[in-house]
């Protein structure tokens, strides 16, 4: 019995054509009868009809066809259908049989071939006696036929030739050899095809027919017979709709059978084909979901028709192999573009066809297992006298045989013991077996790996390891199981990873992996194995045993011949020196020792010692002994003091003391509690737990190293962790021996940082710093170090970072007797200060500045100590800054004012007038003026010496002193210019000892203009009323041209004048003209004087109001005074 | 008849799951743990729809051969 008889035959699962035969061609001798057969059969695509054709020589013998029925009355169907019957029709029974014959119309010899052609239809009528299938005759020709009606030759000839062989018109076609062969060939075969249609149809009328005779008792099975065949004859027709139809109504009638022990196989057989052809027929018609609701009314019928229940795995192969060709049906549909879904995909069926299969193997294993006395019966109750089985589905000893009991119950013994024992021999043939198994698993993968489906991939995964396993591949069986253990470890499915586990244990075990089989004991005796405890403790006693370097006790429902085997791999491996140290990470698992490293602190000051605790908890049932326990850290310095370490030997490991320090109790937590000094250059670093490292057993037997990387923790414990800290309720401080597991953090890092320094940094200054101003910052630094702080520095000045500008603005000194320019820094780094003894302090620090700013004080001092014995040098720093406002000392306003202190916007060249100052104090201080010096651009000319009129005096705030300088513009070349003229101020704030400090003002620009005509009067300084005042004009050229002056003084009621009243006059350039008045006062007071009006001939632009600014405008009268009245005299 | 009730978290672990005492507790442990891509399909597929209408019922998953799986959302309230 081999694997392929539950295989559905292929003349089942392919697409039915039309048969034609072509006789009378000779392809291999006949280049032309070749090239005809070649247009036949080559290039077939989907646009050329659907027939199948074979060249058959003329007189072949086609399958004799029985004499017809004419009753049914006393017949006795003896199956359901013929094993010959699709083969036959498919290949062997043609539609049609085309004779190929050699004749031109216009042939010499026509009547000679005429003859021969009618004899070779003839024969090929013989042959078919009895059979519809039709005969054609195609005449091959050299020339090209004519039109139709033209050649009155052919057409007599035809009609001859017709009548000669029996034929109608329909059935005679011409082939012209020509250049369009192909052309004439396609419309041949189109007409071929007709005449096969018409042939189907009537074998279909001709199968229907037999119908009237049957009778529902003796005749169900031909019932389904027909249907059968009137569905494959219409498949046959390419008629699909009716052909589902038939086959529809062919399925219902099959289980309408009257199922029994002895033909259950036959109606299976027969409902596995029928339903196969509905499915494809239903995909092909696109309606898959008619084809998964028909494959699951075939399953949820059949599944229960099991049979002889000795030959139960016959069923299970026979619910896989359904399974598995639907699979098949499914997934070439999707190839041809059906859009499969989750819940619907090929992959699904595959993994039902897997689980049958492998059912039928446990079947097998039970229904099989005869002694091995039983041997196999003679003469063997499978041999058939011919080659294969008459009907489907029948039994070889009873074939024909449908009554309810088997004829012969000592020979149906026979026939099961002989299926058993072959079932039996398959298994004996693992690979056949299990690689079959694992064929259809692997096939399964891929449609489920196009459907993305992760969980099913899974599953099937699992099936396919465990296949491995059975089939003794271990190694490719720990491949996939590792591959999903992953995955259901990351997805917390306990149950099912502790399932995979126990196979890959025993995988491990039997082929002698030690580390594997450490690895995966580790984990099935650790929280996350769903297993019992009993099981846990022989798992853990038997990894007690490895660690000891013993061999294990077997793992249970192991082969025990592999057993046997796998102790010989132990002894082996215990016997060999070395290669007795493993190192597992156990990160990625779920190992039955858990472990959470923290520093007790983020950071620590490098004068404190660095501590860190490591807790462990053991999950497995026995406690646990181990030798070393050792932490990795980032600088590898330090690992010498995080190491525990305690030699065992063997009987501590078997019965570890509760007690000890190096053992640890299911459930409860050991802490482990680290400590050293952390290195002066470490300062500022990170120190990082890279791993720590547990270690199981002993140096003289096998030691096994668990390593976690980083702070601890595994595949489990992040989740944990989260779990905890939602559901974690406030409890009352535990105390610390009664840690809370999920309470304990990983802190796997910590930082270095340096001492904390015992000095104070005071800063004594006086804000707001004035502007300019030298401005003292006292800074006090006093060491409470219980040593003398060495090596003190301090850096003081503006704070790094700060806008550009005030780098620029900002100079700093320490020396305060001089004044700082730009030549001096903005920040003065690292002034040694020297070493300070405890509460000694010094140090000044002056800076000058100019804005607002912050100011940075950093002391840097380096200090021995000693940390936990342990002397260290440390170096500590302390920073303060400080925010200085700086506010302007004084502000200075300046006017220009003509000798009347009459605002002026300009002046005149070689005119006098005044410069004012004002000085207005600012500062929150007195402010000490101490000079102040007008210096003057070379345009610009004082009158007398100027002297400081501010010189020494104190201003407080808001009071401010005022200068007045009388100033001239001499002559400058140009017309108008601007001057420009300095007050350097000196000055000093009142508060501190501070140098004297130089402001220099710049003073507005002015206009200075020229003017064609200066005028000026020369008179007293007063008046008395009736008393002569001589007055005096002068008028001065200042053109280099003659200038004409008109002059004329308005009377007035004050004064009397004589003199010219209207004068027009002539002056040279740069002369001088003199006018003498002489006025008479009436009246006494403030008199305006007599107007004089000046116009300019030349310059008419030059107003004469403007000239008369130049002039008094009023006079003081005196009264009479009476004679002697010596008061007034004086006065 | 129910033959085994689970309980999914949100992450697809089993928060519980008991089934009828039979021989073969771990078939029916992997039979939900396939189901539970289809859950997923479901649910992202219908998720909003189904969060706005309250309707909690996935409805049959899929058929196998012997079993149905039906599915319930659950929301809690936090």
């Amino acid at each position: 019995m081999s694997p392929t008889q539950w295989d559905l035959p292929p003349e089942l699962c392919c697409r039915p054509l039309a048969f034609v035969a072509l006789t009378g061609l000779d392809v291999v001798y006949n280049a032309v009868h070749r090239a005809i057969w070649d247009a036949f059969c080559a290039n077939r695509r989907a646009d050329r009809v659907p027939i199948s054709f074979k060249v058959l020589p003329g007189d072949h013998e086609y399958p004799k066809c029985r004499t017809k029925r004419t009753s049914y009355e006393w017949y006795i169907p003896k199956g359901i259908l013929k094993t010959g019957w699709m083969n036959k029709h498919l290949n062997l029974v043609p539609a049609l049989v085309v004779l190929f014959y050699e004749l031109d119309w216009d042939d010499p010899q026509w009547k000679e071939k005429q003859s021969e052609c009618a004899t070779k239809v003839e024969i090929v009528r013989t042959s078919l006696q009895g059979r519809n299938t039709k005969v054609a005759v195609v005449l091959i020709q050299k020339k090209t036929p004519l039109p139709p009606g033209e050649d009155v030759v052919a057409s007599e000839r035809a009609s001859a030739l017709c009548n000669a062989c029996d034929l109608s018109g329909k059935s005679l076609f011409v082939l012209p050899h020509t250049d369009h062969l192909v052309g004439y060939i396609i419309r041949l075969e189109n007409a071929f095809y007709e005449h096969a249609q018409t042939y189907y149809y009537t074998e279909i009328r001709r199968v229907k027919s037999h119908k009237e005779f049957l009778n529902k008792t003796t005749h169900q099975l031909l019932f389904v017979r027909h249907q059968f065949k009137t569905g494959f004859f219409s498949e046959l027709k390419q008629d699909t709709q009716n052909a589902l139809k038939y086959y529809r109504t062919a399925y219902g009638l099959v289980h309408e059978l009257r199922a029994h022990e002895t033909n259950m196989l036959e109606i299976k057989t027969m409902a596995g084909f029928i339903n196969y052809k509905i499915c494809r027929l239903c995909f092909q018609h696109n309606t898959p979901l008619d084809a998964i609701a028909q494959f699951r009314k075939h399953i949820d019928l059949c599944k229960k028709k099991i049979g002889s229940a000795e030959l139960a795995f016959e069923h299970t192969a026979w619910m896989s192999k359904q399974f598995q060709s639907f699979g098949d049906l499914f997934d070439e549909a999707i190839k041809v573009g059906l859009t499969a879904i989750q819940t619907q995909n090929p992959g699904f069926y595959y993994q039902q066809a897997a689980y049958y299969a492998q059912e039928r193997k446990q079947q097998a294993g039970q229904l099989c297992s005869h002694e091995p006395n039983v041997g196999y019966p003679t003469p063997d109750p499978l041999d058939t006298p011919g080659a294969a089985l008459d009907f489907y589905g029948q039994r070889a000893w009873r074939q024909g045989h449908q009554s309810i009991d088997p004829p012969d119950p000592e020979k149906e013994k026979k026939g099961i013991l002989a299926l058993q024992l072959k079932e039996k021999d398959i298994p004996h043939s693992v690979r056949v077996q299990t690689d079959f198994v694992i064929l259809i698993l692997f096939s399964s993968k891929d449609p489920v790996k196009k459907m993305l489906c992760p969980s099913h991939r899974h599953t099937h995964m699992v099936q396919m390891g465990e296949e491995y396993y059975h089939a003794k591949d271990y190694t490719k069986a720990l491949k996939l199981l590792d591959y999903v253990m992953c995955d259901y470890r990351m997805e917390r499915w306990w149950s099912l990873l502790t399932s995979i586990l126990g196979t890959a244990l025993k995988c491990s075990y039997l082929m002698g992996h030690v580390k594997d089989y450490i690895t995966y004991s580790m984990e099935l005796v650790g929280r996350a194995s769903t297993l019992h405890s009993e099981q846990k403790s022989r798992i853990e006693k038997n990894l007690i045993k490895v660690l000891m370097n013993e061999v294990p006790d077997p793992e249970p429902e192991c082969d025990p011949l592999s057993v046997k085997a796998a102790r010989a791999l132990w002894n082996e491996r215990v016997s060999l020196a070395g290669s007795n140290e493993f190192t597992i990470e156990v990160q990625d698992y779920v190992p039955f020792v858990q472990c959470k490293a923290k520093f007790l602190s983020p950071s620590f000051h490098v004068d404190d010692p660095v501590q860190l605790n490591v807790y462990l908890r053991a999950d497995c049932p026995h406690p646990l002994r181990f030798s070393k326990l050792c932490i990795s850290l980032s600088n590898q310095e330090y690992n010498q003091y995080c190491v525990v370490e305690e030699p065992c030997n063997s009987k501590d490991i078997l019965e570890p003391s509760i007690q000890e320090n190096m053992c640890l109790v299911p459930g409860k937590i050991r802490k482990y509690s680290f400590k050293f000094v952390a290195r002066f250059e470490d300062v500022g670093k990170k120190i990082e737990i890279t791993g720590v490292d547990l270690m199981l057993g002993s140096d003289s037997g096998r030691c096994v190293y668990l390593n976690w990387r980083g702070g601890g923790g595994d595949a489990a414990s992040s989740h944990e962790a989260l779990q905890a800290s939602r559901s974690f309720k406030r409890r009352g401080p535990a105390s610390d021996s009664l840690v809370n597991w999920d309470t304990v953090t990983i802190q796997a890092s910590t930082m270095v940082i340096s001492r904390v320094p015992k000095v104070s940094l005071q800063l004594r200054h006086e804000p707001p710093a004035l502007n300019n101003e030298m401005y003292c910052i006292t800074v006090t630094i006093e060491s409470q170090e219980n040593t003398a702080a060495k090596d003190v520095k301090l850096t003081a000045g503006l704070k790094p970072g700060q806008d550009a500008n005030l780098t620029q603005t900002t100079h700093v000194t320490m020396n305060g007797g001089e004044m700082c320019d730009d030549s001096h820094p903005a920040l003065l780094p690292d002034i040694p200060i020297g070493d300070l003894q405890p509460g000694q302090k010094s140090l000044f620090a002056r800076c000058v500045t100019t804005g607002s700013r912050i100011f940075l004080f950093h002391v840097s001092y380096t200090m021995n100590t000693s940390v936990e014995g342990k002397e260290i040098t440390c170096k500590c720093h302390k920073d303060e800054t400080v925010t200085l406002e700086t506010v302007v000392p004084f502000e200075v306003a300046v006017k220009f004012v003509s000798t009347k202190f009459e605002n002026l916007d300009r002046v005149h060249v070689d005119v006098p007038f005044l410069l004012m100052t004002d000085i207005l104090s600012a500062s929150p201080w007195p402010l000490h003026l101490v000079t102040s010096q007008l210096q003057l651009a070379p345009t610009m000319a004082a009158i007398d010496q100027p002297e400081s009129q501010v010189e020494e005096i104190v201003l407080q705030t808001g009071e401010s002193a005022s200068e007045c300088f009388s100033l001239k513009c001499p002559p400058v070349p140009t017309g108008t210019s601007s001057i420009v003229c300095y007050i350097p101020l000196l000055w000093k704030s009142t508060c501190a000892e501070t140098p004297v400090i130089s402001t220099v003002v710049t003073l507005p620009h002015v206009m200075v203009e020229t003017i064609p005509l200066y005028v000026h009067a020369d008179l007293p300084s007063f008046g008395r009323v009736r008393e002569s005042l001589p007055v005096r004009y002068c008028m001065q050229n200042r053109t280099g041209l003659v200038q004409d002056v008109e002059m004329t003084v308005e009377p007035s009621d004050a004064f009397m004048f004589s003199g010219l009243k209207q004068v027009r006059i002539r002056i040279l350039p740069g002369a001088e003209q003199e006018m003498l008045y002489n006025f008479y006062p009436l009246m006494a007071g403030y008199q305006s004087l007599p107007v004089l009006n000046i116009t300019l001939m030349r310059f008419p632009s030059v107003a004469p109001a403007l000239l008369r600014r130049f002039l008094p405008s009023r006079i003081f009268v005196k009264p009479q005074g009476r004679p002697g009245d010596a008061s007034i005299a004086a006065a | 008849m129910a033959v085994c009730v689970a309980v999914i978290a949100k992450e697809n672990y089993p928060l519980y799951i008991r089934s009828v005492p039979t021989q073969n507790e771990l078939k029916f442990h992997y039979t939900v743990h396939t189901s539970l891509d289809v859950v997923e399909e479901k649910v992202s597929a219908v998720g909003k729809a189904l969060a706005d209408q309250r309707e909690l019922y996935l409805g049959l998953l899929y058929p196998t051969e012997d079993y149905k799986n039906i599915f319930f959302k659950i929301k809690h309230g936090k």
